[in-house]
């Protein structure tokens, strides 16, 4: 039972006990109910009066009479209050035999006096008939909360003639003050199915939803799915009415579990109603998800709802704190709801969308193991790219690590066939050093039909800074390969693929690129160098000459224009001589010093 | 503590739950009046029901019980 119930349950039996209206206290209901319990007791313990011990003396004294005899005397001189006060001193099998002597209408007037706790005794040993008129006499004078006293001191073959004998809606609150929840299972076990649908009817029509509500909450979760079903069967406007009394009660923490136990089809149904969709009532829905940790209940309600009620539960969720959005991933990891997760993930604004992905990344390697599973094995590939590309640079680098090879390879087929190299292609820049080269090793990269589309793919969206680093990790013949590619390439992107170079410093990763081209892209490429701006083709130089990659520079410079190499030799002039005279020994290597001109007299220049 | 929660401990006999010092002086007013009727009530009913079975009982046994209330 939520605390709102509980506490509301309190009030109910607090308000019979001084013989108030319930309405009139309902300040109580914003009390916790332990509070409202030890009030409770108080007052019982207050209103208590001291009985003569003369009076218990008379009491004991009828076990000697015969039991038509005492309860005469009982019926004419004591009444139920009195009787109420005396009958623990009586001998329980004697007050059994005696209660049988007298009418219902005392008998429950006797129960609604009596002390469970002193008559717990007699009670039990009241044949199943005499409670079943004790139970239909108290349900006229509705005194639900003294039924719910007794109830849990009743065996199951009274239980069964009680619930005979009073209606559906009786039945609803009673339970709600039971004083022995822990048995409303059982007692539910009892009903058959046109009772249990009376019961969801009456919540509707007389206004019981919160009872019904509390009972489900009472019930196994099987049971507790199974009367969920057998609501979502009820017209759209009972349905309705449950919502509305879920919202206007702040009880969406009872319906939330039992929609999470309904089956599909009516799950369905509950997720369809425009009263969902409202947007306080989503709010509420998934603002009381957090506090009580209901994700397991909450997700798979998720995909259900209409794409703006969708967006709504995301936007909302968007605001929760970091560590409520923690536990909503570890209850995905714990409830094997990854599938649900990262489709709402996907509806939520990109801030937040980032927030998850590095709640994600922190997660311990057991937890990540499962999400790549559920990637591979449900086909969630597409999404987890999407989420992976929204993690911070260090926290992928650890992720990387954690996707085993099977699930690599399942992220390159998937990559391939949903065309989501351009997410890719950035987060593997970013993954570690070890991931990276797993990943590049995978026979599923080496496809042609693989490399081409990450290769046209870097083309089209100017992510050659991603993929320059992966290159070296390629098998050589995969090199050639994306050679061959590159060397289709249009000279506008070839343009791009110097610029990208230069930009991120990624000169070693071009030249070597350079040199695995076919001799007259390999020309086209060098002469793309050759036109930078001056700073550039000076950083070009400067960097690749400090890597000591001077055979290589001698060779693209050597494939350059002539028209450029005055440009390029007003640069060498400005290198360090160490890396001129290298430069001049490699070219002398190569032959190629005559062939340099300008150059060459450059690289000579004071050596 | 405010004069309303005074009122409820004295008509409580006892020092009530700490969380009842959050309810308002009308809420604590009206429960202070509540308890104190319902206790009316019960004395009332109390004292009814001892009447009722003196007059009631045999006349040996209410005798007994009048000596001893007598005490």
């Amino acid at each position: 039972m939520t605390d709102t119930l509980e506490s509301r349950a309190e009030r109910l039996r607090i308000a019979r006990l001084l013989a108030a209206e319930p309405e009139r206290l309902a300040y109580l209901d914003a009390l916790p109910p332990a509070a409202l319990r030890r009030f409770r007791e108080q007052v019982t313990e207050r209103l208590s009066t001291p009985l003569d011990p003369v009076m218990l003396r008379v009491a004991a004294a009828s076990d000697v009479l015969p039991p038509a005899a005492a309860a005469a005397i009982i019926r004419r001189a004591f009444g139920p209050y009195l009787t109420a006060r005396v009958i623990s001193a009586v001998e329980p099998s004697q007050a059994a035999a005696v209660s049988k002597h007298l009418p219902p209408r005392f008998l429950a007037g006797l129960a609604v006096e009596l002390d469970p706790h002193e008559a717990g005794a007699v009670i039990g040993a009241l044949d199943p008939m005499t409670v079943s008129r004790i139970a239909a006499e108290l349900a006229r004078r509705q005194e639900f909360v003294a039924m719910g006293r007794f109830v849990g001191l009743l065996d199951e073959r009274s239980i069964r003639a009680s619930l005979d004998a009073v209606d559906d809606a009786a039945l609803l609150r009673i339970a709600f003050v039971l004083d022995r929840k822990d048995r409303i299972d059982e007692i539910t076990a009892m009903l058959p199915e046109h009772r249990l649908r009376g019961v969801i009817t009456a919540a509707h029509e007389q206004r019981l939803w919160p009872e019904a509500l509390d009972l489900l909450g009472h019930l196994t979760p099987a049971r507790r799915g199974r009367l969920g079903d057998l609501a979502g069967e009820q017209p759209e406007l009972v349905l309705t009415g449950l919502v509305q009394a879920a919202q206007a009660n702040g009880l969406w923490d009872s319906l939330l579990p039992v929609m999470g136990q309904m089956g599909e089809q009516a799950r369905a149904r509950m997720a369809a109603l425009g009263a969902v969709h409202r947007p306080e009532v989503l709010e509420a829905i998934v603002r009381s998800a957090a506090e009580h940790r209901l994700w397991p209940d909450l997700l798979p309600l998720l995909p259900l709802l209409p794409e703006s009620a969708r967006r709504q539960v995301a936007a909302v969720g968007a605001t929760l704190p970091r560590e409520t959005l923690r536990e909503v991933v570890e209850s995905a990891h714990e409830h094997r709801l990854w599938r649900l997760l990262v489709n709402v993930v996907g509806d939520m604004p990109q801030g937040i969308r980032g927030e998850l992905a590095s709640l994600i990344a922190e997660l311990d390697d057991r937890v990540l193991d499962s999400f790549f599973a559920a990637a591979t094995d449900e086909g969630l590939w597409p999404e987890v790219v999407e989420i992976i590309r929204q993690m911070p640079p260090a926290e992928l680098a650890r992720v990387g690590e954690a996707i085993p090879s099977a699930g690599l390879t399942a992220l390159v087929e998937a990559a391939q066939a949903e065309s989501l190299w351009e997410a890719l292609l950035p987060a593997m820049r970013d993954m570690s050093p070890g991931a990276r080269a797993r990943l590049a090793a995978l026979p599923a990269v080496s496809r042609p039909e693989v490399m081409e589309a990450i290769v046209r793919t870097a083309a089209e969206r100017g992510l050659w800074s991603d993929l320059l680093p992966l290159l070296p990790l390629l098998p050589e013949s995969v090199r050639r390969q994306v050679a061959a590619i590159g060397a289709t390439l249009p000279r506008e992107t070839l343009r791009q693929v110097v610029a990208a170079a230069g930009e991120h410093r990624l000169w070693p990763l071009l030249i070597a690129a350079t040199l695995e081209l076919p001799s007259g892209a390999r020309g086209e490429l060098a002469s793309l160098i050759g036109e930078l701006d001056d700073d550039v083709l000076a950083g070009f130089l400067a960097n690749a000459t400090e890597e000591g990659l001077w055979p290589e520079v001698i060779a693209i410079v050597s494939e350059m224009p002539a028209s450029e190499l005055d440009r390029v030799a007003a640069q060498i002039g400005a290198l360090p001589p160490t890396h001129r005279r290298g430069l001049v020994l490699e070219a002398e290597a190569q032959g190629a010093l005559d062939r340099l001109g300008p150059v060459s007299e450059a690289l000579r220049a004071g050596l | 503590m405010t004069a309303s929660l005074h009122a409820l401990r004295a008509e409580l006999g006892a020092d009530p739950p700490l969380e009842f010092g959050q309810l308002n002086e009308r809420a604590l007013n009206d429960l202070v009046q509540a308890l104190a009727d319902a206790r009316a009530r019960r004395a009332r009913i109390h004292e009814q029901a001892i009447d009722h079975a003196f007059r009631r009982l045999p006349k040996t046994v209410g005798r007994r019980i009048a000596r001893r209330l007598a005490r």
